[in-house]
């Protein structure tokens, strides 16, 4: 019996009766793999037969494409005598035409043996003075290379245009003289011999007899049969359901944008509002309104992508006149700052931001209403190289609570209920420190094969960040590693398989993960 | 976070008891110290930037005293005036080199191999974190009884008049020599090298201690046996010289007789360093209760836990003490800091969790969710999403798109030039991956919705674009156009195409076409010039390709 696509093959073979595999292609309008399975099914039903015939196809060598250009060195030679007066003398034969001693030697060969010039000998008197001071005769043989005109084009020189002009040459469409250029080339070594081979298929008498017979047995059901009621009068051939399908593969969304969707649901049906914000940030944002001194080393060129262009960007005033406060002395907080002076020029320079709590501290400097519960998930970036761990860019979730009377004890509940929402009951807490947060909080999730993994930073806004942003309230904030946590719950142990470039290993994720 | 390692067997014996490896570790994990056992006898401690003192076992004992009990309230140390005498030549223009001194001894400090380890890695750290890599501060150390006077000089000298056997070598070089010959000098040089003097420190013998902030000498070294130290420390910043000095000497106070005070003749002002301050804080109940949460806090509960970790607290009224922390506490800024030191002491197991009730509604951006339709759509036209890296190549950009200077981001410290700036496009993602994949399982047909920064008049703008590629044995223009209109259709998009007389040399001249909404230029759509597909980028199918600037279009809905 006969699949749709061996039909389809046959179809096409009975009005050509033979068919290269491009044609085949062409009139069928199967990708060649198909083509290829099909053909080979048919033979063993004895349908076609496959004639392979092997190609032989000339091209040039690299010395080939130089002498096409160049010419051959009996060419330049003869050339050049001509040129000359018809006349050389062969040790000068060198700096007349630039060639190398081999190529001068190859060419006088050819020379000769073609006929293009000849050489005559002739014996020189020359005296020498020996040490001491004896004059002694010598005869000395001096060559010359004499050529009368120059030579028309040669079949071989066609020959080594031509390939040089298509690229390649069937040998089979070559006319006699034309191989036998050919095969002085390839002794010449300029050019070298390739084989291909070229598939015909041919319908046997059984082949057509399959397709005659097959008409009895309705294979696809098409819009004719069903109107004509074809299925009265034959049968439908019956499918062969143990026999694995074609494959397909569905769109899909990735896998880490999917489990990213997942934690944006889990937030909003807490009640958080998303925000987001400028990956290309000036310090500010990213440093200085978080209380981050100026000579703090994150801020450094190993911790941070700094840009070259454009380098800096202007910050608002009051912003700033608050921020050099708050750095010095601590502004209203009571505090007592860092005690440095601070550098508006620092804060202006552009970096690409190393967390996305600069996008929490710019919503917070612009909507001041209660209560505020806010997340943000983004790009954020650090001059890491690459490993299994380490990737100069990652996924960081940012949230922060505002509220009156809001605790640290509520900061960990927030985080513990996430994280339960997420499928992890074990959370475990452990004091930590971040210039811009009091008290401070680094938070571990239990995984039952890992152990504890660090996930997170956390605590509540410090007085003097909230003096900056003008907020009165006390703040709950947490910045959370996302692709970690993404690994540990969908087990993945390279971190780059996140950002993986292999169709077969996202066509080969599921959609549904368990934790 | 600074790292060092510690000895067992030093911290058992200051601390005068044994514990188990894993009670060890969960406790120290309760006072900021990350602790890991590498073998039988060493511990290695990662501590937070604020609690330098615990990165020798001095430190972590004496918090630990607290934290088990044994002790609680103010660390006890002896302090004693000494008859050294530290000079600071102001004459010398040391003011305008590395202006800022401070000195102190420490007697009966019997230093042996474990202790020495220590103590060197140590100094190293805090010159690392506290000094910012000694540009800072620096610290010296030095055999006091090494020292041929009581008199030591602080001051800048041209370098060719320096002249001493360095740490480590065996034979006398001059500064030069030092800068250019040892591993230290050619390390921080740079911290000096701007300056015609360098600053020096030698007794009034013409001994020298050190240069620093670069290297000691040799014949003033500590090493195993020494019994009293000479502590100098030296920097560009006054609070934090003096903090230092604090912290070094009341954490090595725990282990040795008392700390030697000294006189410093500084130009017309004269007095005495370590300056030991304490830090006096005044705080709240209320304070305390409404920041942690825990509204049934005593007073005397907080005094025991403030004591604990080793404060001294003063009772004002009912609701308001004083706490005073030692000198070593340099991060105590604000009252909060306070706050911090009860949870710790409480520890933040026993702090029990508690969901906020604030109420709020809860809801994505604009931005999310159309992205997510538009995401939607691509699934439904079969189309795979796959997720890229926004660090880009700028010479790849250039090379795809012909994208000028100056309409990038450049970065000053890339990781390799494969990453020196951010996409403008994630057409040259799309490329990159069906290059990769282009002998998987045909067609392949894949998307990215991501950011992108362009640069406009010189000011980084961020666009967030759309791209979609397809490749297969035979693929063309209509089959990209027939998706991209149907994205556009199904988002209710009125889109355009129109020629573009030049497109870029990835696209095949007339069949690439320039994507137009609302009369403003939002993306390019073509198939790829099979000259570069096979020459410049190794592909040997055709790719039909689009892209798609969304940015704000969303605002409309």
């Amino acid at each position: 019996m006969l699949t749709v696509n061996e039909r389809k093959i046959l179809e096409v073979l009975k009005e050509l009766k033979k068919a290269k595999i491009d044609t085949l292609e062409d009139k069928t309008g199967l990708s060649r793999s198909t083509l290829m399975s099909a053909i080979e099914s048919l033979k063993t039903k004895k349908a076609v037969i496959v004639h392979t015939k092997r190609i032989e196809f000339i091209e040039l060598t690299d010395e080939g494409s130089k002498r096409a250009i160049q010419g051959l060195p009996e060419r330049i030679i003869v050339n050049k005598v001509f040129e000359l007066g018809g006349k050389a003398k062969l040790k000068d034969l060198k700096n007349l035409t630039g060639l190398s001693e081999q190529e001068i030697s190859i060419g006088l060969g050819w020379i000769r043996r073609k006929k293009w010039g000849r050489i005559e000998s002739k014996y020189i008197k020359s005296y020498t003075v020996s040490a001491e001071g004896v004059k002694k005769e010598t005869i000395v043989k001096e060559a010359e290379l004499i050529v009368d005109k120059t030579p028309p084009k040669s079949i071989v020189e066609h020959v080594l245009e031509k390939t040089n002009k298509i690229g390649y040459l069937r040998l089979d469409t070559l006319s006699t003289v034309e191989q036998k250029a050919a095969s002085e080339l390839l002794s010449r070594n300029l050019l070298r011999k390739k084989t291909l081979e070229e598939v015909e298929v041919e319908i046997k008498p059984e082949g057509l007899k399959l397709l005659i017979e097959e008409k009895e047995y309705i294979s696809a059901i098409t819009h004719d049969i069903i109107k004509r009621k074809e299925w009265l009068t034959k049968e439908i051939k019956p499918y062969d359901i143990k026999a694995l399908p074609p494959k397909v593969y569905p769109g899909k969304k990735h896998f880490y944008l999917e489990f990213i969707d997942m934690i944006k649901e889990i937030l909003v049906s807490m009640g958080f509002e998303e925000a987001d914000g400028p990956i290309v940030e000036v310090e500010l944002w990213n440093f200085d309104v978080l209380f981050q001194p100026q000579d703090h080393p994150a801020r450094e060129i190993h911790d941070t992508f700094r840009l070259k262009f454009p380098n800096r960007a202007g910050i608002d005033d009051t912003i700033a006149i608050k921020v050099k406060e708050a750095h010095e002395h601590g502004g209203k907080t009571g505090s007592r700052g860092w005690r440095y002076s601070w550098k508006k020029d620092i804060a202006e320079r552009l970096i690409l931001r190393t967390q996305t709590t600069s996008v929490s501290v710019r919503f917070l400097a612009r909507r001041k209403k209660l209560p505020i519960k806010m997340f943000t998930i983004g790009k954020v970036y650090r001059p890491d190289t690459i490993d299994a761990k380490h990737l100069p860019e990652f996924h960081q979730l940012d949230g922060i609570v505002m509220d009156k009377n809001l605790s640290f004890r509520n900061l960990l509940g927030i985080l513990e209920e996430f994280f339960k929402q997420l499928g992890i009951d074990r959370v475990k807490f452990r004091p930590s420190y971040f210039p811009f947060t009091e008290p401070s909080v680094e938070g571990y999730i239990w995984h039952p094969k890992v152990g504890w993994v660090e996930t997170f930073g956390a605590g509540m806004f410090r007085p003097e960040v909230l003096d900056v942003l003008d907020v009165k309230y006390p703040t709950a904030a947490w910045g959370i590693g996302v692709d970690r946590v993404a690994m540990i719950i969908m087990g993945i142990n390279d971190i780059r398989n996140l950002y993986s470039q292999s169709i077969s290993y996202l066509r080969g994720t599921k959609v549904l993960w368990r934790f | 976070m600074p790292v060092t390692v510690i000895k067992k067997r030093r911290l058992f014996k200051l601390l005068n008891m044994g514990i188990s490896g894993e009670e060890l570790i969960e406790l120290l994990s309760n006072i900021k110290v990350e602790a890991e056992i590498l073998d039988e006898e060493s511990l290695q401690i990662e501590v937070t930037p604020d609690r330098l003192d615990l990165l020798i076992s001095e430190g972590i004992a004496r918090e630990l005293r607290g934290i088990l009990g044994l002790e609680k309230g103010f660390p006890k140390y002896k302090t004693m005036k000494t008859n050294l005498k530290l000079i600071v030549d102001s004459n010398s223009n040391i003011k305008l080199i590395r202006p800022y001194i401070a000195v102190a001894a420490i007697y009966g400090y019997f230093v042996d191999e474990d202790t020495l380890e220590e103590l060197l890695q140590f100094q190293e750290k805090l010159n690392i974190s506290m000094g910012r890599d000694r540009r800072k501060i620096a610290i010296g150390f030095y055999d006091l009884n090494k020292l041929n006077s009581k008199v030591i000089i602080y001051k800048a000298v041209e370098p060719e008049k320096i002249r001493y056997i360095p740490l480590g070598e065996e034979r006398i070089l001059t500064a030069n020599e030092i800068l250019e010959l040892t591993d230290k000098g050619r390390k921080y040089g740079h911290l000096v090298k701007c300056f015609h003097k360098y600053p020096h420190l030698v007794t009034d013998k013409g001994q020298t201690l050190s240069m620093p902030p670069i290297l000691n000498s040799e014949d003033t070294k500590v090493e195993v046996g020494t019994e009293n130290l000479f502590i100098d420390i030296t920097g560009t910043d006054e609070y934090t010289v003096n903090k230092t000095l604090d912290l070094i000497t009341t954490t090595l106070a725990e282990n040795a007789k008392y700390i030697g005070l000294i006189e410093v003749v500084n130009g017309e002002t004269e007095y005495y360093t370590p300056k030991l301050e304490n830090t006096i804080t005044r705080i709240n109940l209320k304070y305390i209760r409404e920041n942690l949460g825990l509204h049934d806090l005593t007073l005397q509960e907080v005094i025991k836990l403030l004591e604990s970790l080793r404060h001294k607290v003063e009772v004002i009224d009912d609701e308001t003490l004083n706490v005073i922390s030692p000198p070593y506490r340099y991060d105590i800024l604000h009252p909060i800091d306070v706050v911090e030191d009860v949870a710790i002491a409480i520890g933040y197991d026993n702090l029990k969790p508690e969901l906020p009730r604030t109420f709020t509604i809860g809801r994505e951006l604009k931005k999310t969710k159309y992205l997510r339709k538009a995401r939607e759509i691509m699934v439904g036209l079969g189309f795979q999403e796959i997720l890229t890296f926004t660090l880009s190549s700028s010479i790849m950009l250039k090379e795809m798109l012909e994208i000028k200077t100056a309409e990038y981001i450049e970065i000053l410290n890339p990781i390799s030039p494969l990453y020196d700036t951010i996409r403008t496009s994630i057409i040259p993602n799309v490329v990159t991956f069906l290059k990769i994949n282009q002998h998987e399982d045909h067609p392949i047909k894949v998307f990215e919705v991501g950011d992108t920064v362009e640069v406009v008049q010189g000011k980084p703008c961020m666009r967030t674009k759309l791209a979609a590629g397809m490749l297969s044995y035979k693929v063309g223009f209509e089959d990209i156009q027939a998706v991209l209109f149907s994205l556009a259709d199904n988002l209710g998009l009125k889109i355009k195409l129109e020629e573009i007389s030049e497109p870029p040399k990835l696209f095949i001249k007339n069949r690439a076409a320039k994507v137009i909404i609302k009369n403003e230029k939002r993306g390019i759509i073509g198939e790829l010039n099979p000259q570069i597909l096979l020459e410049k980028l190794g592909i040997e199918y055709p790719i039909a390709i689009f892209e798609i600037d969304l940015t704000n279009l969303w605002e409309k809905h």
